[in-house]
Protein backbone atom coordinates (compact mmCIF):
# COMPACT_ATOMS: atom_id res chain seq x y z
CA UNK A 1 0.00 0.00 0.00
CA UNK A 2 1.24 3.31 -0.83
CA UNK A 3 0.05 6.91 0.27
CA UNK A 4 -0.18 10.07 -1.29
CA UNK A 5 -0.77 13.11 0.06
CA UNK A 6 -2.52 15.64 -1.72
CA UNK A 7 -2.80 19.36 -1.47
CA UNK A 8 -5.77 20.98 -3.36
CA UNK A 9 -7.45 24.52 -3.84
CA UNK A 10 -10.13 23.23 -1.42
CA UNK A 11 -8.19 21.26 1.45
CA UNK A 12 -6.06 18.50 1.45
CA UNK A 13 -6.74 14.41 0.90
CA UNK A 14 -5.02 11.04 1.58
CA UNK A 15 -5.21 8.62 -1.05
CA UNK A 16 -4.11 5.16 0.27
CA UNK A 17 -4.07 2.23 -2.50
CA UNK A 18 -2.50 0.28 -4.73
CA UNK A 19 -2.67 -0.72 -8.22
CA UNK A 20 -5.71 0.41 -9.74
CA UNK A 21 -7.78 0.60 -5.63
CA UNK A 22 -7.44 3.80 -4.28
CA UNK A 23 -9.54 5.32 -1.28
CA UNK A 24 -9.83 8.65 -0.24
CA UNK A 25 -9.81 10.22 2.82
CA UNK A 26 -10.91 14.23 2.89
CA UNK A 27 -11.08 16.53 3.01
CA UNK A 28 -8.40 18.26 5.83
CA UNK A 29 -8.29 21.93 6.18
CA UNK A 30 -11.40 22.88 4.32
CA UNK A 31 -11.67 25.92 3.32
CA UNK A 32 -7.88 26.56 3.17
CA UNK A 33 -5.66 25.99 0.07
CA UNK A 34 -2.71 23.58 1.19
CA UNK A 35 0.00 24.79 -1.00
CA UNK A 36 2.97 22.93 -0.15
CA UNK A 37 3.71 19.56 1.84
CA UNK A 38 6.60 17.83 3.57
CA UNK A 39 7.80 15.77 5.99
CA UNK A 40 10.03 16.87 9.07
CA UNK A 41 13.45 15.33 10.62
CA UNK A 42 11.21 12.97 12.79
CA UNK A 43 9.02 12.29 10.34
CA UNK A 44 6.30 13.92 11.33
CA UNK A 45 3.84 15.48 8.85
CA UNK A 46 4.02 19.33 7.55
CA UNK A 47 1.63 20.55 5.48
CA UNK A 48 1.19 24.39 4.36
CA UNK A 49 -2.12 25.85 4.32
CA UNK A 50 -2.87 29.15 2.67
CA UNK A 51 -6.11 31.64 2.52
CA UNK A 52 -6.81 34.73 0.94
CA UNK A 53 -8.46 35.56 3.89
CA UNK A 54 -6.52 34.68 6.48
CA UNK A 55 -2.95 33.98 5.42
CA UNK A 56 -0.50 31.37 5.46
CA UNK A 57 0.62 28.91 8.38
CA UNK A 58 2.07 25.49 8.94
CA UNK A 59 0.41 22.63 10.32
CA UNK A 60 1.96 19.52 11.59
CA UNK A 61 0.59 15.76 12.23
CA UNK A 62 2.32 12.28 13.22
CA UNK A 63 -0.32 10.33 11.64
CA UNK A 64 -1.92 12.76 8.75
CA UNK A 65 -5.29 12.70 10.87
CA UNK A 66 -4.85 14.77 13.69
CA UNK A 67 -2.86 18.28 12.95
CA UNK A 68 -1.66 21.49 14.86
CA UNK A 69 -0.51 24.51 13.89
CA UNK A 70 2.20 25.64 14.37
CA UNK A 71 2.45 29.21 16.28
CA UNK A 72 5.75 30.72 15.33
CA UNK A 73 5.77 29.58 11.53
CA UNK A 74 7.80 31.59 9.14
CA UNK A 75 6.91 35.15 9.61
CA UNK A 76 8.49 38.52 8.20
CA UNK A 77 9.92 40.59 10.99
CA UNK A 78 7.26 43.73 11.27
CA UNK A 79 9.87 45.83 9.59
CA UNK A 80 10.35 44.17 6.52
CA UNK A 81 7.32 45.47 5.48
CA UNK A 82 6.94 41.89 3.59
CA UNK A 83 4.35 39.83 4.04
CA UNK A 84 4.10 36.02 3.67
CA UNK A 85 1.55 35.28 1.37
CA UNK A 86 2.02 31.36 0.76
CA UNK A 87 4.32 28.72 1.50
CA UNK A 88 5.39 27.04 -1.70
CA UNK A 89 7.82 23.96 -0.32
CA UNK A 90 9.38 22.27 2.61
CA UNK A 91 12.49 20.65 1.96
CA UNK A 92 14.46 18.31 4.78
CA UNK A 93 17.97 17.92 4.75
CA UNK A 94 19.31 16.17 8.28
CA UNK A 95 17.98 18.14 11.40
CA UNK A 96 16.77 21.15 9.47
CA UNK A 97 13.67 21.92 7.74
CA UNK A 98 13.42 24.72 4.84
CA UNK A 99 10.14 26.53 3.41
CA UNK A 100 10.27 28.72 0.54
CA UNK A 101 7.82 31.55 0.99
CA UNK A 102 5.48 34.18 -1.56
CA UNK A 103 7.01 36.98 -0.83
CA UNK A 104 10.50 35.66 -1.96
CA UNK A 105 12.45 34.13 0.90
CA UNK A 106 13.98 31.55 2.77
CA UNK A 107 13.29 30.35 6.11
CA UNK A 108 14.52 27.11 8.48
CA UNK A 109 13.80 25.59 11.32
CA UNK A 110 16.42 23.43 13.46
CA UNK A 111 13.63 22.26 15.51
CA UNK A 112 11.29 19.98 13.27
CA UNK A 113 9.12 23.22 12.27
CA UNK A 114 8.31 24.70 15.92
CA UNK A 115 10.57 27.50 15.09
CA UNK A 116 11.73 29.47 12.10
CA UNK A 117 14.55 31.80 11.05
CA UNK A 118 14.79 33.69 8.19
CA UNK A 119 18.11 32.95 5.90
CA UNK A 120 19.23 36.58 5.75
CA UNK A 121 21.93 35.94 3.19
CA UNK A 122 19.09 35.17 0.55
CA UNK A 123 16.16 37.23 1.81
CA UNK A 124 18.36 40.54 1.92
CA UNK A 125 20.35 39.65 -1.21
CA UNK A 126 22.26 42.39 -2.85
CA UNK A 127 19.93 41.68 -6.26
CA UNK A 128 16.42 41.87 -3.79
CA UNK A 129 15.16 45.14 -5.53
CA UNK A 130 15.88 43.49 -8.89
CA UNK A 131 13.37 40.93 -8.40
CA UNK A 132 10.07 40.96 -9.94
CA UNK A 133 7.05 38.01 -9.71
CA UNK A 134 5.71 35.40 -12.30
CA UNK A 135 2.59 34.31 -12.37
CA UNK A 136 2.63 32.55 -9.16
CA UNK A 137 4.01 35.54 -7.19
CA UNK A 138 7.75 36.19 -6.37
CA UNK A 139 8.00 32.77 -4.79
CA UNK A 140 11.14 30.54 -3.60
CA UNK A 141 9.85 27.81 -4.52
CA UNK A 142 12.55 24.84 -4.53
CA UNK A 143 15.74 24.48 -2.20
CA UNK A 144 17.95 21.99 -3.01
CA UNK A 145 20.94 20.55 -0.67
CA UNK A 146 23.57 18.75 -0.05
CA UNK A 147 25.43 17.33 2.83
CA UNK A 148 28.71 19.24 2.06
CA UNK A 149 26.86 22.14 2.48
CA UNK A 150 25.76 23.48 -0.63
CA UNK A 151 22.59 24.48 -1.77
CA UNK A 152 20.54 26.12 -4.64
CA UNK A 153 16.94 28.05 -4.46
CA UNK A 154 14.80 28.54 -7.20
CA UNK A 155 12.96 32.00 -7.12
CA UNK A 156 10.17 33.14 -9.36
CA UNK A 157 11.34 35.06 -11.73
CA UNK A 158 14.51 35.57 -10.22
CA UNK A 159 16.42 32.81 -10.76
CA UNK A 160 18.36 30.08 -9.34
CA UNK A 161 21.00 30.87 -6.36
CA UNK A 162 23.41 28.77 -4.96
CA UNK A 163 25.18 28.86 -1.81
CA UNK A 164 28.62 26.96 -0.83
CA UNK A 165 28.17 27.91 2.92
CA UNK A 166 25.30 25.71 3.89
CA UNK A 167 23.22 29.29 3.27
CA UNK A 168 25.07 31.39 4.99
CA UNK A 169 25.62 33.45 0.98
CA UNK A 170 24.22 33.36 -2.19
CA UNK A 171 24.93 33.92 -5.50
CA UNK A 172 22.63 34.27 -8.90
CA UNK A 173 23.74 30.66 -10.79
CA UNK A 174 21.95 30.88 -14.32
CA UNK A 175 24.52 31.13 -16.78
CA UNK A 176 23.34 29.90 -20.10
CA UNK A 177 19.48 30.19 -19.92
CA UNK A 178 17.42 33.66 -21.38
CA UNK A 179 16.74 36.05 -19.48
CA UNK A 180 13.43 36.58 -19.47
CA UNK A 181 13.18 40.20 -17.74
CA UNK A 182 15.71 41.43 -20.26
CA UNK A 183 15.60 39.61 -22.98
CA UNK A 184 18.85 39.60 -24.45
CA UNK A 185 20.74 40.46 -21.54
CA UNK A 186 21.59 36.76 -20.78
CA UNK A 187 24.52 38.04 -18.57
CA UNK A 188 22.09 39.96 -15.69
CA UNK A 189 22.52 38.53 -12.31
CA UNK A 190 18.86 37.93 -12.32
CA UNK A 191 15.21 38.08 -14.20
CA UNK A 192 15.31 34.38 -14.75
CA UNK A 193 11.74 32.54 -14.49
CA UNK A 194 13.04 29.41 -13.23
CA UNK A 195 9.79 26.90 -12.63
CA UNK A 196 11.41 23.01 -11.21
CA UNK A 197 14.79 21.78 -10.40
CA UNK A 198 16.42 17.89 -9.90
CA UNK A 199 19.11 16.92 -8.66
CA UNK A 200 21.21 13.55 -8.70
CA UNK A 201 22.37 13.16 -5.24
CA UNK A 202 24.87 10.68 -6.01
CA UNK A 203 26.38 13.55 -8.19
CA UNK A 204 25.20 17.15 -6.60
CA UNK A 205 26.61 18.91 -9.07
CA UNK A 206 23.99 17.77 -12.07
CA UNK A 207 21.10 19.59 -12.21
CA UNK A 208 18.43 19.52 -14.77
CA UNK A 209 15.93 22.70 -14.58
CA UNK A 210 12.32 23.33 -16.43
CA UNK A 211 12.49 27.02 -16.83
CA UNK A 212 10.02 29.30 -18.39
CA UNK A 213 12.36 29.67 -21.23
CA UNK A 214 13.07 26.02 -21.86
CA UNK A 215 14.68 22.83 -19.98
CA UNK A 216 18.51 23.15 -19.32
CA UNK A 217 21.10 20.88 -17.19
CA UNK A 218 24.42 22.19 -15.57
CA UNK A 219 27.27 19.33 -14.56
CA UNK A 220 29.10 22.22 -12.46
CA UNK A 221 26.19 23.17 -10.08
CA UNK A 222 24.72 26.20 -11.64
CA UNK A 223 27.67 27.76 -13.36
CA UNK A 224 26.76 26.89 -16.68
CA UNK A 225 23.55 25.71 -18.01
CA UNK A 226 23.33 23.80 -21.25
CA UNK A 227 19.55 23.37 -23.16
CA UNK A 228 18.36 20.08 -23.56
CA UNK A 229 15.16 19.73 -25.32
CA UNK A 230 15.43 17.13 -28.20
CA UNK A 231 12.76 15.10 -28.61
CA UNK A 232 10.11 17.01 -26.47
CA UNK A 233 7.37 18.30 -28.37
CA UNK A 234 7.49 21.94 -26.29
CA UNK A 235 10.00 23.00 -23.73
CA UNK A 236 7.80 24.80 -22.12
CA UNK A 237 6.32 23.43 -18.41
CA UNK A 238 6.58 23.20 -14.67
CA UNK A 239 7.82 20.08 -13.65
CA UNK A 240 11.33 18.23 -13.22
CA UNK A 241 11.01 15.29 -11.55
CA UNK A 242 14.09 12.29 -10.92
CA UNK A 243 13.40 8.72 -9.39
CA UNK A 244 16.35 7.87 -8.26
CA UNK A 245 16.31 4.30 -8.83
CA UNK A 246 16.23 4.25 -12.46
CA UNK A 247 18.02 7.47 -12.73
CA UNK A 248 14.74 8.18 -15.39
CA UNK A 249 14.32 12.14 -15.42
CA UNK A 250 10.37 13.11 -16.51
CA UNK A 251 8.52 16.30 -17.44
CA UNK A 252 5.34 17.08 -18.67
CA UNK A 253 5.45 19.60 -21.97
CA UNK A 254 2.90 22.40 -22.19
CA UNK A 255 2.37 23.98 -25.09
CA UNK A 256 3.92 27.87 -24.26
CA UNK A 257 3.20 30.57 -23.45
CA UNK A 258 -0.52 31.65 -23.50
CA UNK A 259 -2.28 28.69 -23.30
CA UNK A 260 -0.16 26.52 -20.67
CA UNK A 261 -1.65 23.38 -21.87
CA UNK A 262 -0.82 19.95 -23.39
CA UNK A 263 -0.30 20.00 -27.20
CA UNK A 264 -3.92 19.08 -28.53
CA UNK A 265 -4.82 17.94 -25.20
CA UNK A 266 -2.17 15.04 -25.42
CA UNK A 267 -1.25 15.07 -21.74
CA UNK A 268 1.32 12.78 -20.78
CA UNK A 269 4.62 12.63 -19.27
CA UNK A 270 7.95 12.61 -21.48
CA UNK A 271 11.27 10.73 -19.86
CA UNK A 272 14.96 10.67 -20.24
CA UNK A 273 17.35 8.11 -19.74
CA UNK A 274 20.29 9.89 -20.45
CA UNK A 275 20.43 12.52 -18.41
CA UNK A 276 18.38 15.16 -20.50
CA UNK A 277 20.08 14.28 -23.74
CA UNK A 278 17.12 12.79 -25.48
CA UNK A 279 13.36 12.77 -24.66
CA UNK A 280 10.61 10.54 -25.02
CA UNK A 281 6.83 10.31 -24.61
CA UNK A 282 7.06 7.91 -21.22
CA UNK A 283 5.06 4.35 -21.43
CA UNK A 284 1.36 3.67 -21.99
CA UNK A 285 -1.63 4.09 -20.32
CA UNK A 286 -1.94 7.39 -21.00
CA UNK A 287 -5.37 9.10 -22.14
CA UNK A 288 -6.44 9.11 -26.11
CA UNK A 289 -9.30 11.85 -24.75
CA UNK A 290 -8.41 15.31 -24.50
CA UNK A 291 -7.22 16.37 -21.64
CA UNK A 292 -6.83 20.20 -21.27
CA UNK A 293 -5.09 20.66 -17.67
CA UNK A 294 -1.86 20.85 -16.41
CA UNK A 295 0.56 20.05 -13.85
CA UNK A 296 2.00 22.89 -11.45
CA UNK A 297 5.39 22.47 -10.24
CA UNK A 298 4.53 21.28 -6.54
CA UNK A 299 2.23 18.39 -7.96
CA UNK A 300 4.58 15.97 -8.20
CA UNK A 301 6.60 13.44 -6.30
CA UNK A 302 8.50 10.29 -6.60
CA UNK A 303 9.41 7.78 -4.21
CA UNK A 304 12.73 7.08 -5.30
CA UNK A 305 12.11 3.09 -5.99
CA UNK A 306 9.90 3.85 -9.33
CA UNK A 307 7.11 5.44 -8.15
CA UNK A 308 5.93 8.43 -9.56
CA UNK A 309 2.78 10.53 -9.24
CA UNK A 310 1.61 13.74 -10.57
CA UNK A 311 -1.71 15.86 -9.76
CA UNK A 312 -3.36 17.98 -12.51
CA UNK A 313 -4.66 21.37 -12.19
CA UNK A 314 -7.95 19.09 -13.19
CA UNK A 315 -7.74 17.31 -9.96
CA UNK A 316 -6.39 14.26 -11.56
CA UNK A 317 -3.64 11.98 -10.50
CA UNK A 318 -1.72 9.74 -12.70
CA UNK A 319 1.32 8.04 -11.35
CA UNK A 320 3.50 5.09 -12.48
CA UNK A 321 4.82 1.98 -10.24
CA UNK A 322 7.60 1.02 -12.60
CA UNK A 323 9.60 4.28 -13.22
CA UNK A 324 7.26 5.24 -16.39
CA UNK A 325 6.87 1.97 -18.35
CA UNK A 326 3.30 2.14 -17.06
CA UNK A 327 1.05 4.77 -16.25
CA UNK A 328 -2.77 4.67 -14.61
CA UNK A 329 -4.90 7.35 -13.97
CA UNK A 330 -6.35 7.02 -10.55
CA UNK A 331 -10.18 7.91 -11.04
CA UNK A 332 -10.45 10.31 -8.36
CA UNK A 333 -11.79 13.93 -9.32
CA UNK A 334 -10.08 16.14 -6.86
CA UNK A 335 -10.21 20.07 -6.65
CA UNK A 336 -7.11 21.75 -8.20
CA UNK A 337 -3.98 20.02 -7.43
CA UNK A 338 -1.27 22.33 -6.06
CA UNK A 339 1.16 19.80 -3.99
CA UNK A 340 1.59 16.08 -3.67
CA UNK A 341 3.60 14.12 -1.88
CA UNK A 342 4.30 10.22 -2.04
CA UNK A 343 4.24 8.67 1.99
CA UNK A 344 6.72 6.28 2.23
CA UNK B 1 -18.11 42.18 32.17
CA UNK B 2 -18.22 39.83 29.87
CA UNK B 3 -17.67 40.10 26.01
CA UNK B 4 -17.73 38.04 23.37
CA UNK B 5 -15.28 37.90 20.28
CA UNK B 6 -17.18 36.10 17.74
CA UNK B 7 -14.87 34.64 14.90
CA UNK B 8 -15.13 32.61 11.33
CA UNK B 9 -15.50 28.82 10.89
CA UNK B 10 -11.96 28.55 9.76
CA UNK B 11 -10.32 29.77 12.17
CA UNK B 12 -12.73 28.11 15.12
CA UNK B 13 -11.48 25.04 13.47
CA UNK B 14 -7.73 26.20 13.67
CA UNK B 15 -8.06 27.21 17.28
CA UNK B 16 -10.31 23.95 18.29
CA UNK B 17 -12.84 26.38 19.84
CA UNK B 18 -16.13 27.52 19.33
CA UNK B 19 -17.63 30.24 16.94
CA UNK B 20 -17.77 32.31 20.32
CA UNK B 21 -15.20 33.16 22.94
CA UNK B 22 -15.97 34.90 26.03
CA UNK B 23 -13.63 37.25 27.46
CA UNK B 24 -13.24 39.76 30.09
CA UNK B 25 -11.97 43.03 28.98
CA UNK B 26 -13.22 46.50 28.72
CA UNK B 27 -11.08 47.40 25.46
CA UNK B 28 -10.49 46.05 21.85
CA UNK B 29 -6.82 45.66 22.52
CA UNK B 30 -7.77 44.02 26.16
CA UNK B 31 -9.38 41.72 24.28
CA UNK B 32 -7.67 40.74 21.59
CA UNK B 33 -4.51 40.17 24.01
CA UNK B 34 -7.07 37.76 25.71
CA UNK B 35 -7.98 36.00 23.00
CA UNK B 36 -4.33 35.60 21.36
CA UNK B 37 -3.06 34.24 24.97
CA UNK B 38 -5.54 31.95 24.74
CA UNK B 39 -5.71 31.04 21.03
CA UNK B 40 -2.12 32.27 19.52
CA UNK B 41 -2.65 30.45 16.72
CA UNK B 42 -4.85 32.85 15.43
CA UNK B 43 -2.42 35.47 15.55
CA UNK B 44 -1.15 34.94 11.97
CA UNK B 45 -4.58 34.80 10.68
CA UNK B 46 -6.25 37.96 11.90
CA UNK B 47 -3.04 40.44 11.72
CA UNK B 48 -0.45 41.22 9.22
CA UNK B 49 3.38 41.07 9.95
CA UNK B 50 3.09 45.22 10.50
CA UNK B 51 0.11 43.84 13.13
CA UNK B 52 -2.62 45.66 11.41
CA UNK B 53 -5.96 43.72 10.94
CA UNK B 54 -5.35 41.66 7.32
CA UNK B 55 -7.42 43.47 4.62
CA UNK B 56 -9.47 41.18 3.72
CA UNK B 57 -11.02 40.85 7.83
CA UNK B 58 -13.73 43.06 8.87
CA UNK B 59 -14.28 43.63 12.79
CA UNK B 60 -17.41 45.23 14.31
CA UNK B 61 -16.88 46.09 17.57
CA UNK B 62 -20.51 46.25 19.28
CA UNK B 63 -21.88 46.23 15.69
CA UNK B 64 -19.78 49.09 14.42
CA UNK B 65 -17.20 48.63 11.85
CA UNK B 66 -13.45 49.15 12.91
CA UNK B 67 -10.13 48.57 12.04
CA UNK B 68 -9.08 47.70 15.73
CA UNK B 69 -6.32 50.91 15.03
CA UNK B 70 -7.37 51.99 18.07
CA UNK B 71 -6.71 49.94 21.29
CA UNK B 72 -8.23 51.93 23.95
CA UNK B 73 -11.74 51.74 21.95
CA UNK B 74 -14.43 50.53 24.65
CA UNK B 75 -15.97 47.57 24.08
CA UNK B 76 -19.51 46.99 25.26
CA UNK B 77 -20.78 43.34 24.38
CA UNK B 78 -19.14 41.74 21.08
CA UNK B 79 -16.21 41.83 19.03
CA UNK B 80 -17.07 40.10 15.68
CA UNK B 81 -14.65 39.29 12.95
CA UNK B 82 -15.79 38.21 9.74
CA UNK B 83 -14.17 37.19 6.19
CA UNK B 84 -14.95 39.68 3.53
CA UNK B 85 -16.74 39.28 0.30
CA UNK B 86 -13.33 40.77 -1.19
CA UNK B 87 -11.18 38.19 -0.36
CA UNK B 88 -13.21 35.36 -1.61
CA UNK B 89 -12.20 32.88 -4.61
CA UNK B 90 -14.08 30.15 -6.48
Amino acid sequence: MTMIVVGTEKGGYVLEGSGASWEVVGPMFSGWKVTALGRGPDGAHLAAVASTWFGAAVQRSEDLDSWEQIVDGPAFDEGTGRKLNQIWTFHTDGDRVWAGVEEAALFSSEDGGSNWQPVTGLNDHRTRESWFPGGGGLCAHQVLTTTEGRMWVGISAAGVFRSFDGGETFEPANYGVPNIAYPGDDEAEVGYCVHSLAQDPDRPGVIWRQDHMGVFRTENGGGSWERIESGLPAAFGFVMARDGASGRLFVVPLEADINRLPIDGRLMAYCSEDDGDSWRPAGTGWSDQPQFTSVLRGAVDADQQGFVAFGTTGGRIWLTEDAGDHWRELGISLPRILALKVVV
Amino acid sequence: MTQVVTIPRHLANVANTGLQILVSAGTAGAAIDELLSRHPELRVHLFEESGVLRPHVICFIDGEPSRLRNPDCEVQREIAFLHAVSGGSS
